[in-house]
């Protein structure tokens, strides 16, 4: 299978932040010395210390698996939902798509990081809520992306086809309308994930992520908070900002690549989103 | 839609507290603020409320909420507004010079610098540059904002580093969009016709190029307005920007409520309001858009 | 044609005549805004099993909506079809998906006929599947692999998705669907306008082998009068929504009666489709024997002989 270099770069970004989520599993002994607080860097600490005297590179790494692992579920389920809603609505069409097309308006148009917050300021910092409230918000531009392909399909002849041999429409939604929605939808996927990593991101930047799991997100809210980035300790910060730039920067460009690939683009905004 | 018992969420934690251990106070305070009547009601009397310009009562500053976004929300948009037009400016021009001709190196780099800034989080794009000018270079001061009377070149000194933040993030994305715009424009064949006719350029860029995009343009404007508006949220935080970002966080930590809702409703309220006014332009510009 | 064919005390030449899709006095009309002009009207047409009937016209005279109408895609505004004397608009959801099973529609583009996700076996083999004809996956491939071969198609066609295959290919794999339910009735909407003439004569020369074999009733829609000329027994010509002339296909050919009938034998131009000419004959303006009542009233069908035709110059011939 030929990568075209979108999806080669993205990929190889991709690999570099997975690279760094396995080698977070590995014990203690490597990367984890704790040392004096605010040390810069040096040879015994890759990345210095922070505020507690924990080794960045270590926080680094862990953080690295949980934003990775909020960012990856918390897409799959809203573009799960997305294509759900917008095979349901393109490919059944009539009093269900006006109602649908309207619920995916109204959602598009509600400011994403204040509803985040709100949601989660009432449900509580937790995991689980997290990939939930970002599933909840994320899903409307699938929806309607995929809503189009599935009005497309509909128009087509092998659908009228099916439907002279008799088949019944659930039967043609599963079995012919989803396999031709497949390469939007993992498209979209792979799109999503930059957006909900940055979500989680600024979730936790607030103060809002699970307390238990430091993201990247948490680890600038606290050089915030306690104080690092006034004392000028940069390696506290810079060092996951990055991570997390070069990480969205992959699943883009891998997106875009499949987008390529698939010659999705409909839109004038053909070199990104 | 709110879990646990209401009362936390009426009062605010600190007050709750307080009262949890006094039965008749929270017997008085409910009948005050109407909780024992119907829902139905309450939501009546919560939009009457609303409408005088009375939205509750914040705990952790001990002030009516009314006020505080009164005081609040003018800072956010003395951001958001210069940042708005500054991007949208810049980010056209340059966008429409990018999509003209693309192709050339330093065309390239440019288009990957705006993804590359695109990618990164805006607030952490601002610690950057706190540290570096404020801290190191100590060119502006850490944070804050000045006092009112103060003079104009606090204000700005102020206010250069988050504005040039959030202004840096919006150029890229308007650079992109515009300028996947252009390529669309400059791929369609009037634009070669008329350019082997030899029209003259600038009537070309007036007629042809801009007439068309205009319409997309102004609905991206409004459109980004209710994005600056979410973007600075995060930005007021890392610069101690008193704006609506700013208390909607500091609503989170001292888990005031009331302050939180409030100030959620007019966020939402002011970018709902943008969205529609870029339908509602797109509409009335694009007859393309009308058609449909 | 033999004996299994005969169904109680039928004799076998009831057996033969026997009508099996009939549509009375069809009607339909499709709405743009405010106007819903009429697309097919007053139609009434019957097939009998084993015969092949041909249905011509213009593009534009409504044949494929009409045809889309007896295969049960569409449904009509007015007017009833009928398969087996039951009313389709009255069936059951069993009696549908047995009328579904043995009246099979085929349309003329081949691109898009068939999901492009899915490889041709399993295209062609699907409707078994709905049906759960084949009680094993082995009858299932030899059901498969007899239908298609009778198409010209073979193992290795069989493997491929529909982007590798030419126009001429999908067609037939098209075909070799609709036929391996073994349908009474094959409704085919120009199945080879599409198509180059060597890859349309070795096409519509298989599917008369097959419809030989089989006893298969066949409605061949199509613009080419040669074609239904050679093909058909009987004949139906429609013009603007309507049918103006029926009967075997011999004599409608040797001695046409309606002056469209005429002027397309005649002329290497069809006359044109005329759109909006309600009230009166839609041939009015283009005919040279038009009369003060065809531009008054609309002509009705005239029962001849053997013929049935749709002028006021017959109006005193019929028996």
């Amino acid at each position: 299978m030929k990568l075209n270099r979108a999806e080669a770069l993205g990929i190889s970004l991709i690999l570099a932040t997975s690279i760094m989520a396995v080698l977070s599993l590995l014990p203690e002994k490597y990367f984890g010395k704790s040392g004096t607080p605010y040390s810069p860097p040096s040879p015994e600490h890759l990345l210095g210390t922070d505020d507690l005297g924990d080794n960045v590179l270590r926080s680094l790494l862990l953080g690295g698996r949980i934003s990775l692992l909020i960012g990856i579920l918390g897409a799959a389920v809203s573009t799960l939902v997305g294509a759900l809603i917008g095979v349901l609505s393109g490919f059944i069409g009539g009093a269900l798509d006006d109602a649908l097309s309207s619920l995916i308006d109204l959602f598009m148009t509600l400011p994403a990081l204040p509803l985040m917050i709100v949601l989660a300021a009432y449900l509580g910092p937790s995991f689980f809520n997290e990939i939930i409230v970002i599933g909840l918000l994320w899903w409307p531009v699938t929806a309607r992306l995929v809503r189009a392909r599935a009005r497309q399909i509909r128009e087509a002849p092998f659908i009228e086809g099916l439907i002279g041999l008799g088949a019944g429409r659930l039967y043609i939604i599963f079995k012919h309308v989803l396999p031709n929605v497949w390469g939007l939808v993992f498209a979209r996927f792979v799109l999503s994930v930059p957006g909900a990593i940055l979500l989680e991101a600024g979730l936790s930047f607030i103060g809002l992520g699970d307390p238990t799991i430091p993201s990247w997100g948490t680890m600038l809210h606290f050089a915030m908070t306690r104080g690092a980035l006034l004392r000028g300790a940069w390696w506290t910060f810079v060092p996951p900002g990055l991570c997390i730039a070069i990480t969205s920067l992959g699943f883009t460009l891998l997106g875009m690549g499949l987008e390529q690939r698939y010659k999705l683009s409909t839109k004038p905004m053909r070199d990104l989103l | 839609m709110m879990p646990g018992d209401p009362l936390i969420f009426i009062f605010g934690e600190e007050v709750y507290g307080i009262a949890l251990g006094n039965p008749d106070l929270i017997e008085s305070l409910k009948v005050k603020y109407g909780l024992n009547l119907p829902i139905t009601d309450q939501l009546c009397i919560y939009l009457k409320n609303l409408i005088s310009g009375d939205l509750g009562y914040s705990f952790s500053y001990g002030r009516p909420i009314a006020d505080i976004i009164g005081e609040r929300l003018p800072l956010t948009l003395i951001m958001t507004v210069p940042s708005t037009v500054l991007s949208l400016a810049i980010g056209t021009i340059l966008g429409t010079y990018l999509g003209w001709k693309p192709g050339s190196p330093m065309k390239r780099i440019t288009s990957a610098l705006c993804m590359i800034i695109r990618s990164v989080p805006t607030y952490w794009l601002g610690m950057l540059f706190l540290l570096t000018f404020s801290l190191w270079a100590k060119l502006t001061p850490i944070g804050g904002a000045p006092p009112a009377g103060a003079p104009l070149s606090e204000f700005i000194a102020h206010l250069a580093l988050p504005l040039l933040v959030l202004t840096m993030y919006h150029v890229s994305y308007v650079t992109i969009i515009v300028r996947g715009l252009t390529v669309e424009i400059a791929e369609e064949p009037f634009i070669t016709t008329g350019l082997s006719k030899g029209l003259s350029r600038s009537k070309f860029w007036s007629r042809y190029l801009l007439r068309p995009s205009l319409p997309p343009l102004i609905s991206l404007a409004a459109m980004e307005m209710g994005f600056a508006f979410s973007g600075a949220l995060l930005v007021e935080i890392v610069f101690s920007w008193p704006g609506m970002g700013y208390t909607m966080w500091q609503a989170v930590i001292e888990r005031d409520y009331p302050l939180l809702q409030a100030t959620f409703m007019i966020v939402a309220l002011i970018v709902i309001f943008a969205n529609a006014l870029a339908d509602i332009l797109s509409y009335a510009l694009d007859p393309r858009v009308r058609s449909r | 044609m033999m004996s299994g064919e005969l169904e109680g005390s039928e004799t076998r030449s009831q057996a033969l005549s026997r009508v099996l899709l009939e549509g009375r006095d069809v009607e339909k009309r499709f709405c743009f805004g405010k106007r819903c002009p009429p697309v097919v009207k007053g139609v009434s047409i019957f097939i009998r099993s084993g015969e092949i009937v041909a249905l011509v016209g213009e593009s534009g005279s409504g044949k494929t909506t009409l045809a889309k109408i007896l295969a049960g895609l569409l449904k009509p505004t007015s007017g009833e079809v009928f398969f087996m004397k039951k009313p389709i608009s009255r069936m059951s959801k069993q009696e549908l998906l047995n009328f579904k099973r043995k009246v099979q529609y085929v349309s003329q583009y081949p691109d898009l006929a068939l999901d492009p996700m899915w490889y041709l076996y399993d295209s062609i083999a699907e409707p078994l599947r709905i049906h759960g004809i084949a009680k094993s996956r082995k009858e299932e491939f030899e059901m498969v692999l007899s239908t298609s071969s009778r198409f010209g198609l073979s193992l290795d066609h069989l493997r491929r998705k529909p982007r590798n295959l030419s126009g001429g290919e999908l067609q037939r794999a098209v075909l070799a669907r609709a036929m391996v339910l073994n349908p009474e009735l094959l409704i085919a909407d120009e199945p080879t306008s599409m198509l180059d003439p060597s890859t349309q004569a070795k096409i519509i020369n298989q599917l008369i082998e097959v419809q030989k074999e089989r006893g298969l009733a066949v409605l061949f829609i199509t613009h080419d009068l040669e074609l239904a000329k050679v093909v058909s027994n009987r004949v139906y010509v429609m013009f603007s929504g309507m049918i103006v002339e029926s009967g075997d296909t011999s004599e409608v050919f040797s001695s046409p009666m309606h002056p469209y009938t005429k002027s397309l034998l005649d002329s290497d131009t069809a006359p044109l489709e005329v759109v909006v000419n309600e009230a009166s004959c839609p041939f009015y303006g283009q005919c040279d024997i038009s009369m003060d009542i065809c531009r008054k009233s609309p002509p009705p069908e005239f029962k001849l002989r053997n013929r049935i035709v749709r002028c006021w110059a017959f109006e005193h011939h019929r028996d």
